[in-house]
């Protein structure tokens, strides 16, 4: 359109108004040559009427012998010199001629008059006849003065009638070589090649828009649907016409318990004057139109046009469904996975490796709170003679029944319960002071007792027994989990060494 | 146009016809004229005796007393020797030439030079006069009107018209226009822009008051009135006389009459200076 401009409707307006200017120029100018010969013709149409006047007014006054009555002789005289005077400037006729007739006119005229006042009556007769002979030459000659003004008013308009035409048929030409040629070259044929490019690509976009996998969307400023894609059907169970026509139906099959944080979102993204490259995303539930709960996860940002006018919200609908349900699975195989690294697989009890980061964590947590540590290392008695007489998988049993009994005494969540290696269990017990760590211990112990669990092969008791030692003490600068396990090893010991089925509490 | 010229001739005729043969007939200078027809009526009444006045200028008016034809010529000019020996005469008022123009011209004052130029040719555009007009015509006299030899005695110019002239004689120029009489000067002057012409200063100040279109210019800065004229300021001035022969008793009692001082008021109001008795 700019392109056409410049070539094609600036020139054309420039060329038609410079033709127009210079048939207005021309014919206001023949118009004024025409109106000052048509004052010129009335003059001189006048002026044979001001001749035969003053001539009369003359010899009146003579005949009257009125000296004052001549006044009239010579205003009129006056004008008819002025008269004459403008139709030799007006229309540079050479009115030489005719100016001097009229000279000579009045010339005998006058000296008619003089001859009258002198009573010599022959001059005056003899002056009058040759004012009569320049009357009969002015006659004649006004007669061609009035002919030369009709033939130049003919001219005129002729003139006028050819400069009216010619203009015309050059408006007309180029009217017709612009509709013709022009137009249909510099205009109709752009126009139709950016209509054929534009469909093009309007079906491409239209392509590209209708084939997007994930349901799309756009709304103007009014909230209405603009575009919506046809995978909305996949996506939702609705078809896009339902939708453009029930634009409620976005936020109808928002999921109940989603509403209030889909409202929030809108309220903060789908507004005007936020950057273009400001997307935000939120993820909420939609019912589909089957009933089935689906997982969105919702992009959009505003849209503006060329010149920065806003143009309302663009959308991107994802189903991400299976993606969640992936993710749960993960997790779950994650949290899997992390008890496996942590838990004995026999005992279900934590394993010696969790254990050791526990041991290391709770000696600078109990250094930094000042709390009581206490830790408590225990074995089965005589376990390996129980294997051989029962059989690992009966010994395995035992080991299960000992890990319940110890998870059962130590159940706070604080407790770490660990199977420390074969039939060596550790126990860790924040903020217990040594008394109440011994008193613990002892009811674990005689819970295992209680058990009764058959050991014939034991030089304790003919049932499973465990022996305990215990360490508590409130770690200073000094402590670390190694000693704490070197103390609570020699507290065992010492239980060994006594005789078994017993605990010993030592110090730090 | 023919009609209206027809009528003039009737008019021409009639007049003629009117004009009586028992009485003073006067002819000559038309200066003078306007004195005698003023006259005329009261003298008439007083006197018994009708004056009968025509023009023809100066020397005609000498010719006509000479072949009896006329008992009083009017001699607008001073008489020469020969004519004070050879008529009887009496100068009855003194006249100034002026220089008339179209009241469109701009011109106030005219130099001598100037005034020469224009009558000698070497002047000739309307734009010298400070006017729109079609021609400058300067308009002179026949060669029988006084004022013409006033004006040529003033100029030293001559008209083209005298016989024997010297060949390095100053002319007016050939195209000038030939007046007759002042009434003859004064209508053309007033009806053709570009005119201008040399008259009765008298006759022209009369026209003038009537309304005619005509201005008088100054010469060498002085206007033409009673006291330029009388005191000699104004260059061109002239003697009015009435010429009869001295055999002539028929005029005894009109120059009595003249004599007795009667004319004198009306010579005044006409614009003359009177000479008293």
């Amino acid at each position: 359109m700019k392109r056409s401009f410049y070539t094609l409707w600036l020139p054309t307006l420039i060329t038609s108004i410079m033709i127009i200017s210079l048939f207005w120029t021309m014919q206001t100018f023949l118009h004024h040559n025409l109106a000052e010969m048509l004052q010129s013709h009335k003059r001189s149409q006048e002026l044979t009427a001001k001749i035969e006047k003053m001539v009369s007014s003359t010899l009146n006054a003579t005949f009257l012998g009125d000296e004052k009555g001549f006044l009239k002789t010579v205003e009129l005289s006056n004008q008819i010199h002025d008269d004459i005077l403008l139709i030799k400037k007006d229309n540079k006729y050479n009115t030489d001629s005719l100016f001097n007739s009229y000279e000579q006119l009045y010339k005998k005229l006058i000296s008619a008059v003089s001859y009258t006042t002198e009573n010599r009556l022959g001059d005056a007769r003899m002056a009058l006849e040759e004012v009569e002979s320049y009357s009969n030459d002015l006659q004649m000659q006004m007669s061609e003065l009035n002919n030369y003004f009709d033939q130049r008013e003919k001219e005129v308009e002729q003139t006028l009638f050819v400069i009216m035409i010619l203009s015309g048929s050059l408006l007309l030409f180029i009217a017709l070589f612009n509709g013709f040629y022009l137009i249909p070259r510099r205009v109709i044929r752009p126009l139709e090649e950016f209509a054929e490019a534009l469909k093009g690509s309007e079906e491409k976009y239209r392509i590209v828009a209708d084939w997007t996998y994930d349901w799309e969307y756009w709304l103007d400023v009014n909230k209405n649907i603009v575009f919506i894609s046809p995978s909305v059907q996949r996506v939702t169970g609705y078809t896009p016409n339902e939708f453009m026509q029930n634009t409620s139906l976005l936020i109808d099959i928002i999921h109940p318990d989603d509403v209030s944080k889909w409202s929030k979102h809108v309220s903060e993204a789908h507004l005007p004057n936020r950057p273009e490259e400001d997307a935000q995303e939120v993820e909420f539930r939609v019912v589909r139109k089957d009933g089935a709960v689906i997982f969105v996860d919702h992009i959009c940002r505003p849209v503006y046009n060329h010149d920065g006018t806003y143009m309302g919200v663009r959308v991107a609908n994802r189903d991400i469904t299976q993606k969640i349900a992936i993710l749960d699975e993960l997790k779950e195989k994650n949290r899997l996975l992390d008890t496996l690294a942590t838990t004995d697989g026999l005992s279900a009890l934590y394993n010696r490796r969790y254990f050791d980061e526990a041991l290391t964590r709770e000696v600078e947590y109990a250094k930094r709170t000042g709390n009581a540590l206490a830790l408590v290392m225990c074995d089965i008695d005589y376990f390996k003679l129980y294997n051989d007489a029962y059989g690992h998988q009966k010994g395995d049993k035992v080991i299960q029944q000992v890990a319940d009994v110890l998870k059962a005494t130590f159940s706070r969540t604080i407790d770490v319960v660990a199977r420390y290696g074969g039939e060596e269990f550790v126990i860790l017990l924040q903020a217990t002071p040594p008394a109440e760590a011994y008193k613990l211990v002892e009811l674990a112990r005689e819970n295992i007792v209680r058990l009764g669990i058959e050991h014939k092969e034991s030089k304790v008791a003919p049932f499973v027994t465990m022996s305990f030692g215990v360490v508590s003490c409130i770690p200073d600068l000094l402590s670390s989990g190694d000693r704490l396990l070197a103390q609570s090893d020699k507290a065992l010991y010492q239980s060994k060494e006594n005789g078994r089925n017993r605990t010993t509490l030592l110090e730090c | 146009m023919r009609t209206i010229i027809f009528i003039l001739f009737l008019s021409i005729f009639l007049q003629a016809e009117i004009t009586s043969s028992n009485s003073i007939h006067f002819s000559g200078a038309t200066t003078i004229q306007p004195i005698i027809e003023k006259i005329a009526s009261s003298y008439q009444r007083t006197n018994k005796e009708s004056l009968y006045v025509e023009g023809g200028g100066t020397e005609a008016g000498l010719q006509k007393i000479i072949n009896k034809s006329s008992d009083i010529a009017m001699v607008a000019r001073s008489l020469s020797e020969e004519e004070k020996n050879r008529f009887a005469y009496m100068t009855i008022a003194i006249d100034a030439v002026a220089v008339i123009h179209h009241e469109s011209q701009v011109i106030k004052n005219l130099t001598k030079k100037e005034l020469i130029g224009f009558y000698d040719g070497s002047i000739r555009e309307c734009k010298n006069v400070g006017c729109e007009c079609l021609n400058l015509i300067i308009i002179s006299r026949k060669i029988n009107r006084a004022t013409l030899d006033v004006f040529e005695a003033y100029s030293g110019l001559k008209s083209p018209k005298r016989k024997n002239l010297p060949p390095d004689a100053k002319l007016i120029r050939a195209d000038a226009w030939e007046a007759e009489s002042n009434i003859n000067t004064l209508l053309w002057v007033a009806g053709l822009k570009g005119a201008i012409a040399i008259v009765s200063h008298a006759e022209a100040i009369r026209y003038e008051k009537m309304g005619y279109p005509i201005r008088t210019s100054a010469i060498e800065n002085v206007y033409p009135s009673t006291e330029t004229i009388k005191n000699g300021t104004y260059p061109i001035k002239r003697e009015l006389n009435l010429v009869w022969k001295k055999e002539n008793l028929k005029v005894k009692q009109f120059i009595g009459w003249v004599k007795s001082g009667a004319m004198d008021a009306s010579v005044s109001e006409l614009g003359f200076v009177a000479v008293g008795k």
